[in-house]
């Protein structure tokens, strides 16, 4: 299977207002990829979407090549998911909520969840409620993970864990997607984490995704430049893909997106300025993006 | 799966302060009925706790599908996201709502046994046959068509007070229905029927509107409209239900009556509320199954 999931030009509203505009998304096999957005942007939406968990108005949608309504069991068991605000049923001890998934997955692991639980000193015989929230992001994260999943949902999984758990739970998607088989989607507005695990990127902007590149083709495309002038500074600049202009002094610093590996050339023969060309990082070019 | 995920849901009720709460709410309620206004038999807190039954069994098995609508957290999304198919879901959850109700139901009526004004109750459970006061209660059915309602009404309750101290409620019961048809029609028991019927029709409205509307389609007003409101009518309906329960005794003021205007009430409303809660339920699952499960739009 060469996609693990499709959504094919989803339309969603909700309350009057559009939440996703002729939405689309394809995920390939042993892919990670880093979905990004402002809030409120349909984030979460997309993804209750790509579970079957909300309807949408219309496109279509494909998990593991089935309509997520109608998806059989086997491939349902094959997809790990942990929603942003995840509840756990809060009286489950964190044993009793393994045997329920031990019953429920044919490719549990047991070990491999006792190792995680201890490394991140997860009392099992502890109630979810007794657990604080970041613990009980952790533990879904966990049982999830324990599925061996193919395909790992992940809907801002970072929010709430302390640097050190964080740090552990990344190593730990490091280590799932070295199995070839799997694929994990997830989003987050922790840039860092996104540019640690991700190869591929997409960027939602008002319910359309703006971008969806290789994230190191995006990092290429998007760039910095510093113009500084000596003489008059022009009241405006033609440059394809311009996104934004800021006003330094005499300096201009033109955000630019453009795939043309000349354009600084360009942009050299066509004003006469110093030229100097800024590192961005991925947070940098998102805001760009997004805002 | 079914049987794992009622286990699963079972526990988390009987481990919830939910369930507890209500008990001791109910038990607080028996208690001061019995030691502070002289209501006797705990008969009102039987009344209640069958209100609070059908709020509990109502609200749970239709906030089941609550996970569908964007911005809303629930456990249902943990459930969703498993292999397990939402009839399953839906099954279980019906179960084991059904099973607290139960369990919630004879914790009220063997506490009310416990405190010992328990005869009513036990009529409830073990009803039982006395032939001299049925051939009894046929001679003054006969005499009724030659006396006035006053009179008539005053001799049924003479009559009874009499069979309930003989403790022959059964026979009460009989008696009393044959005077509460008449009472129906010009005291406040009709209310209260009234009420309960309005409340019923009203729930079952609410519910094929969240089962219909909950998760619709199409945009604009209707959406916003239907969203919300209906659940949010479900659980009113709920809250007055308590609340017209808790008024019978009120309402109906002959005190020596009041155990037969209960027992009335299990007759000649709980049966009919039964079988049309059921039909409700009954309809509300297949609407729920076939919009949820197999995603028909109705």
């Amino acid at each position: 299977m060469e996609n693990v999931f499709e959504l094919n030009n989803i339309h969603k509203s909700y309350q009057g207002e559009t939440i996703l505009k002729d939405f689309s998304l394809q995920l390939k096999a042993g892919c990670c990829y880093g979905f990004l957005g402002r809030n409120g942007a349909g984030k979460s939406t997309a993804i209750k979407i790509l579970m079957g968990m909300t309807q949408f108005d219309q496109g279509e949608v494909k998990l593991l090549g089935q309509d997520p309504w109608e998806i059989d069991r086997s491939l349902k068991a094959q997809v790990g998911y942990v929603s942003q605000t995840q509840t756990l049923p809060p009286t489950a001890t964190a044993a009793e909520l393994i045997i329920f998934h031990q019953k429920m997955y044919p490719n549990w692991r047991s070990d491999y969840v006792d190792m995680l639980l201890t490394r991140f000193e997860i009392n099992k015989n502890k109630k979810v409620k007794a657990l604080s929230g970041g613990m009980q992001k952790l533990l879904a994260i966990i049982l999830a993970l324990g599925q061996d999943p193919t395909l790992l949902i992940l809907d801002e999984p970072t929010v709430g864990l302390d640097p050190i758990s964080k740090q552990e739970l990344m190593d730990n998607l490091l280590e799932l997607l070295l199995n070839e088989n799997s694929s994990i989607f997830f989003s987050s507005h922790i840039l860092a984490d996104i540019e640690k695990l991700a190869d591929k990127i997409g960027i939602l902007k008002g319910g359309k995704l703006v971008i969806d590149m290789e994230l190191d083709t995006l990092k290429v495309s998007v760039k910095q430049i510093q113009l500084d002038f000596s003489d008059d500074i022009p009241p405006s600049f033609d440059i394809p893909g311009l996104l934004s202009i800021k006003k330094i002094g005499r300096s201009i610093i033109l955000t630019i997106k453009s795939d043309d590996q000349n354009i600084v050339e360009t942009i050299k023969n066509k004003y006469s300025a110093k030229i100097k060309l800024l590192d961005m990082n991925l947070e940098e070019i998102f805001i760009e993006l997004a805002k | 799966m079914i049987w794992q995920l009622y286990k699963q849901e079972l526990k988390s009720y009987v481990r919830g302060v939910k369930v507890f709460s209500l008990l001791f709410m109910l038990a607080g309620i028996l208690f001061i009925e019995i030691t502070l206004s002289n209501v006797k038999y705990g008969i009102h807190s039987i009344m209640m706790g069958q209100g609070l039954m059908m709020y509990v069994f109502f609200g749970q098995i239709f906030s089941s599908f609550h996970a569908r609508q964007p911005g809303q957290s629930d456990i249902m999304e943990y459930y969703l996201a498993k292999p397990i198919s939402r009839i399953e879901l839906f099954w279980a959850k019906l179960l084991s709502v059904s099973t607290i109700c139960l369990i919630l139901v004879s914790t009220v009526i063997s506490t009310s046994l416990f405190i010992n004004e328990t005869q009513a109750v036990k009529f409830t459970i073990w009803g039982y046959d006395n032939t001299e006061s049925i051939s009894k209660i046929e001679s003054f059915n006969a005499d009724y068509q030659n006396q006035s309602d006053k009179e008539f009404k005053e001799y049924l309750h003479t009559e009874i007070k009499t069979l309930r101290e003989q403790g022959d409620y059964q026979q009460a019961i009989k008696t009393g229905k044959s005077y509460y048809k008449d009472f129906i029609n010009d005291n406040g028991l009709f209310y209260v029927l009234f009420l309960k019927c309005f409340l019923l029709v009203w729930s079952a409205i609410a519910a094929i509107l969240y089962i219909n509307y909950g998760d619709a389609k199409s945009s604009g007003d209707m959406k916003i409209k239907f969203l919300k409101t209906p659940l949010s009518y479900l659980k009113f309906s709920g809250f007055i239900f308590l609340f017209s329960i808790m008024l019978i005794p009120i309402i109906i003021s002959d005190s020596s009556l009041r155990i037969s205007a209960t027992q009335l009430t299990f007759y000649l409303v709980h049966f009919k509320m039964i079988v049309a809660c059921s039909l409700l339920l009954l309809t509300g699952l297949v609407l729920t199954l076939r919009k949820n499960y197999l995603n028909i739009s109705i």
